[in-house]
């Protein structure tokens, strides 16, 4: 039994290390002048520097984010309203729900993508917004996460009862859903949420296709590094990464937040 | 019935759904079957992939980097899984490097692997200074190179999803097995894999989706010398290359039927190996 | 007119007639038991009172009022759940709160029926706590005082205490029985225990497939059940067909196919006696003890009969013995197959 443990233990330090190297072997990368020989050598910050103080990054890092937040919020609002209709009147349009919300599973970005982009890029008016043909693409990305996310709280809590239980307490369906049902969903939301925005963030195939040169976002100010710079590369990569991190910690934290306010 | 008035309340999943998920995916398929810039029917852009060696190398390379990637990942991936199990605490540090890891994936992921294993990369460097050249067993610039980076992202996403399955074992189980004269061979394959193969072929299935689709990595380490089916559609769409909205959604169609038969193998192979598991 | 009342109800789900017409009244004040197996229809009636089941056809009328197509929550009618009722993202505090926030009541209002709500189900200083940290019993006490704080005209409860270990079961019948009498609320209690409905209610209502089978007190029931369903479902009845009880007792002034005899009713004696209107030789299968109570499977000429006897003295009957089985013919009862509607 001892050896097993141990042989367990052997398997996840590997697996980090092999997982945890490039990572790191990234951060050093951007912080020295050159590493030709087995240690790196000439300590700066430059890169960073170059790479914070740049106005096109840093215009492209919060189009990222506006990118990131804006279809995961309309998504999920949209999925809470179908939820409504589906968990207090229409029961029987779940499984329509849940085919459509698994489709994309199946059918991966990039098929959308090119056929968002061909479908609409010719028409003019509003569909012929990339902004909007984004959010809207992403949003299709993204429903399978929020559909699960939002349907995995349901399930974790006794929907019905607790409704009925709250219409013999004086309140409507619809502000039993509302007041009660909801709250008890926000940790489920949060998490759904979380998955997508960071999907969103990371993402460069969608918005290479359907950005292209109308809303450039990090990672294609990124891709576009590659081909100059090594270290301002690692760098931009570092930047990146840091800012998801701090993304999901701000969430936790409102997660916790909510929380600790009903104790 | 007096509820109908609900309904509105669908109305903005609706309209995501239909112009962003339906409408798109019926043009594809429409504009797939019809002449450039025409209305009518025709099967020559299928024709086009199917003899022309470009195209038909790129569904090749996928095919083979997806399949590869996703069964080394997720035996990796498994044994990570069960080591997770046996210790709570280091499994719970673990379980927090499989999420952090699990988003550095894409353009990221490529340049990192570029320092490691490029040209000049540091390993290829150090394997200089040790005396042997690391180019000559490993090209990081080749389906080789392609199916190690695969394999990276696919580790963090296969173990996190196998990680609940883990919970299902019981512990009566193994006592059961041996109690019944049964060896640890047994108990790992005659009870337990059987018994998790579900949620293992349900994690091979987004495994290979993942990679089959995958296009930022390799376009990052290989641009369009990439031979992927994603790199080829997206090729059509944008780039330096004439736009081709009728050939890339033939192309696109090529991988949505690709999907769709690998899912209903792996459907089907679940079937047979579910029997009275709910 | 009563308090509440049914005017043939009937409730229909597809094409599963599940209430066949319920007529009934109930007077205000009083704590009565719907009682039956699972599927027979109480619980369903329960909800249509409630507004949480739309009737078929019929009407329900409360305290003069035709609610059949007021909503629920318009309706003044508190429940109380089987379980997994209470907000599980609110404290003990906040959820006997909500009906009195629903109300707008003033805040200091508020504290003050919450109090005293807590008083009544003993679970003062438990303000703060969350529903999942509490026990069964307590979370249905929370439940209970949440559905009177906000003084309703009748109040539900669904199989309340079916979840709670049997051991907790007493002290919360006793406590809802207190809380009904100093509140004086109308009550309606669902169980399938017929011992619990014994204990908690002024009157029960038997259902049986969507009908009532027979209505009375406690001790009514217990008696004098009129049917086949009531004596098997009440009590541990022997049920056991006219003709073959004749062939072994002789005529009957019974007019029924069936009769059904207590267990208690039936007298064990060593040695042939005088006193009872039959005695005859019978022979011990087996027997259960029931603590207090030995109930005897016996043997009298071909058909099996139970008999409980109070635990007395330390002769036991064993198995095999031979001893004689006695009973009055007035506690021979005639049930029907059917019940006479």
């Amino acid at each position: 039994m001892k050896k097993n443990i141990l042989l367990d233990k052997v398997i996840m330090l590997f697996i980090s290390i092999y997982l945890l190297l490039p990572l790191i072997l990234t951060f050093i990368y951007s912080i020295f002048n050159e590493w030709t020989s087995i240690l790196p050598s000439g300590f700066t910050l430059k890169y960073y520097i170059q790479v914070l103080t740049d106005p096109l990054f840093i215009a492209s890092l919060l189009r990222s984010l506006i990118i990131s937040f804006i279809p995961v919020l309309v998504c999920t609002l949209a999925m809470i309203l179908v939820f409504y209709v589906t968990t207090l009147y229409f029961p029987k349009l779940e499984r329509i729900i849940e085919i459509l919300c698994t489709i994309p599973y199946s059918i991966q970005g990039i098929i959308i993508a090119v056929g968002v982009l061909s479908l609409y890029s010719g028409i003019g008016g509003m569909l012929s917004n990339r902004f909007l043909l984004l959010v809207g693409t992403y949003c299709i990305i993204i429903l399978p996460y929020v559909y699960r996310g939002l349907k995995n709280s349901l399930n974790a809590i006794h929907v019905h009862t607790l409704i009925e239980a709250g219409q013999m307490l004086g309140c409507s369906k619809p502000k039993a859903f509302f007041s009660i049902i909801l709250p008890n969903m926000l940790s489920g939301i949060v998490v759904s949420m979380m998955i997508s925005i960071s999907m969103i963030f990371a993402d460069f195939v969608i918005v290479n296709i359907i950005g292209g040169s109308y809303f450039q976002t990090a990672s294609m100010y990124l891709y576009k590094a590659m081909s100059k710079s090594g270290q301002i590369t690692s760098a931009i990569i570092v930047v990146l990464f840091m800012t998801t991190l701090l993304i999901s910690k701000i969430v936790t934290n409102i997660e916790n937040k909510t929380k600790r306010k009903e104790k | 019935m007096k509820n109908k008035k609900c309904l509105v309340a669908l109305i903005p999943f609706l309209l995501i759904i239909v112009l962003f998920e339906i409408a798109p995916l019926i043009s594809i398929v429409v504009k797939s079957f019809s002449p450039v810039d025409e209305v009518g029917f025709t099967l020559e852009h299928f024709v086009k992939i199917l003899i022309t060696d470009l195209y038909l190398n790129s569904i090749k390379g996928s095919l083979i980097i997806a399949i590869i990637s996703s069964i080394v990942g997720i035996i990796i991936s498994f044994f990570g899984a069960k080591a997770a199990h046996s210790d709570k605490k280091i499994g719970k540090v673990f379980r927090m490097i499989l999420n952090i890891t699990s988003n550095f994936a894409g353009i990221p992921l490529a340049f990192a692997f570029i320092i490691l294993l490029g040209n000049t990369g540091v390993i290829t460097l150090f394997s200089k200074n040790l005396g042997f050249d690391l180019l000559n067993v490993f090209d990081l610039y080749s389906i080789n190179g392609l199916i190690l980076t695969y394999v990276y992202f696919q580790i963090p996403l296969a173990t996190l999803l196998l990680l609940p399955s883990f919970d299902l074992i019981k512990k009566e189980w193994k006592e059961a097995v041996e109690l019944l004269g049964g060896s640890k061979f047994v108990y790992w394959f005659k009870v337990v894999i059987p018994n998790l193969l579900p949620s293992i072929l349900g994690t091979f299935s987004v495994l290979f989706a993942n990679a089959i689709a995958a296009y930022a990595t390799g376009y990052a380490l290989l641009s369009s010398n990439a031979m992927l089916l994603s790199v080829r559609i997206s090729e059509q769409f944008v780039g330096d290359l004439v736009q081709a909205k009728e050939f890339g959604s033939a192309l696109a169609v090529v991988l949505m039927v690709i999907m769709v038969i690998a899912t209903q193998i792996l459907n089907r192979i679940q079937k047979h190996f579910k029997g009275g598991i709910e | 007119m009563a308090f509440i009342e049914f005017k043939n109800v009937i409730k229909k789900f597809d094409d599963n007639n599940v209430l066949k017409g319920i007529n009934l009244k109930i007077e205000k004040g009083e704590l009565i038991t719907l009682l039956g197996p699972s599927g027979c229809g109480k619980s369903t009636l329960l909800r249509c009172l409630a507004g949480l089941e739309e009737v078929t056809s019929g009407e329900i009328y409360l305290d003069g009022e035709n609610i059949t197509n007021i909503q629920p929550q318009k309706r003044g009618i508190g429940m109380v759940f089987q379980q997994y009722s209470l907000f599980p993202n609110m404290n003990v505090y906040d959820n006997i709160a909500f009906p009195l926030k629903q109300k707008k009541v003033s805040k200091e209002k508020i504290e003050l029926k919450v109090k005293e709500a807590l008083e009544m189900v003993d679970l003062v200083g438990r303000e703060k706590a969350y529903p999942q940290e509490l026990s069964g019993g307590q979370q249905q006490r929370v439940a209970l005082a949440r559905s009177i704080v906000q003084e309703p005209k009748v109040l539900l409860l669904d199989e309340p205490l079916s979840a709670i270990d049997a051991k907790l079961r007493k002290s919360l019948q006793e406590k809802i029985k207190y809380i009904q009498k100093e509140l004086g609320i109308t009550t309606i209690f669902v169980t399938h225990d017929q011992d619990e409905a014994m204990i908690m209610s002024d009157y029960i209502h038997l259902f049986n497939q969507g009908n009532i089978e027979q209505s009375g007190t406690p001790v009514e029931i217990y008696t004098n059940p009129k049917t086949k369903f009531a004596a098997e479902f009440i009590g541990h009845y022997n049920i056991i067909e006219k003709e073959a009880i004749e062939n072994i007792f002789g005529t009957l002034d019974v007019n029924s196919d069936y009769v059904a005899i207590r267990p208690e009713t039936i007298q064990l004696s060593k040695d042939k006696i005088n006193d009872f209107d039959i005695c005859e030789k019978a022979t011990i299968i087996s027997y259960l003890s029931h603590g207090n109570v030995l109930r005897y499977t016996l043997q009298c000429k071909g058909i099996k009969f139970k008999a409980d006897v109070l635990f007395r003295s330390f002769t036991l009957y064993e198995v095999g013995d031979t001893i004689y089985f006695n009973i009055d013919k007035y506690n021979i009862l005639e049930v029907s197959e059917n019940a006479i509607i």
